[in-house]
């Protein structure tokens, strides 16, 4: 899971300790031979698209290829996106982020470093070196609680 | 975005156990008319794309809890073999009780050797 503060209710009090995924899954590429590395899922608002990006090929290269892309819209983050000061907006436009999120790692990892610019997001030089080394690239799970039309 | 972009998706079972929260154990209570629509719609949405639904990994998350008076063993591997009948190849749990480390030394033993050639 991707938060930053644990859930309430029987998940355990919201300061109970939780750290964060992937500085965990990072060391724990060094500690392990063969485990695939992801986050089932991660938020797609909380990192800049060049930034995950970034992390994710990054796993991918120090662990030997052994990352995936789990990404998805987020839910169950109300306290820890007040508490932290993340800006979040509604379901449905996290959505269209995610699309563009997902255009920006096919780009990126495709090699592609001409101009990125859609609705939400510009990036200008979108220069990801090295590339990751799982070809064509780290595989990407969708994950959904809800699988609206536009998620499918 | 899944039948465009995804190499693999993640849906949600939720939760059957008393502890948790009554929006996780409504989805456990919906997942047998719930689970199968979604399929459906994204084996449509991928003809739409022309992409193979095989392509996709079908993954499923949610909470169980192995121990006496929750559930038995028996009952972990009739929920897989239902989720491996509506297409879901790959089962994920998350275990409350994982830290006492048995829980997950039982999946392993008893578990994935009755399961494995499910999918």
């Amino acid at each position: 899971m991707d938060h930053f503060f644990q859930l309430g209710d029987a998940f355990g009090p919201i300061d109970a300790p939780l750290i964060e995924a992937y500085s965990t899954i990072s060391y724990l590429a060094s500690v392990t031979k063969k485990a695939k590395l992801g986050v089932l899922v991660t938020n797609n608002i909380f990192r800049y698209p060049g930034i995950l990006v970034k992390m994710v090929t990054t796993l991918d290269f120090l662990s030997g290829g052994r990352a995936y892309l789990g990404i998805g819209p987020g839910g169950m983050v109300k306290r820890e996106v007040r508490g932290l000061g993340i800006p979040r907006p509604p379901l449905k436009e996290r959505i269209k982020w995610l699309e563009e999120m997902l255009r920006i790692f096919k780009h990126m990892w495709s090699g592609d470093r001409t101009l990125y610019h859609r609705k939400y997001y510009r990036l200008e030089e979108p220069v990801n070196s090295p590339q990751p080394l799982s070809r064509p690239h780290p595989p990407i799970l969708i994950g959904m609680w809800r699988g609206s039309r536009k998620m499918l | 975005m899944t039948a465009k972009y995804a190499d693999a998706c993640n849906f949600q079972f939720g939760s059957p156990l008393k502890e948790f929260p009554d929006w996780m154990r409504a989805k456990y209570n919906e997942r047998k008319e719930f689970l199968p629509s979604q399929l459906k719609r994204l084996r449509h949405y991928c003809e739409e794309a022309g992409r193979s639904y095989k392509e996709i990994e079908r993954t499923i998350l949610g909470t169980i809890k192995i121990a006496p008076d929750t559930m038995a063993v028996t009952d972990v591997i009739e929920l897989c073999r239902e989720l491996a009948e509506i297409s879901f190849e790959h089962v994920i749990f998350n275990m409350p009780n994982v830290h006492e480390i048995e829980p997950i030394e039982i999946i392993g033993r008893e578990v994935v050797s009755q399961v494995a050639d499910l999918a």
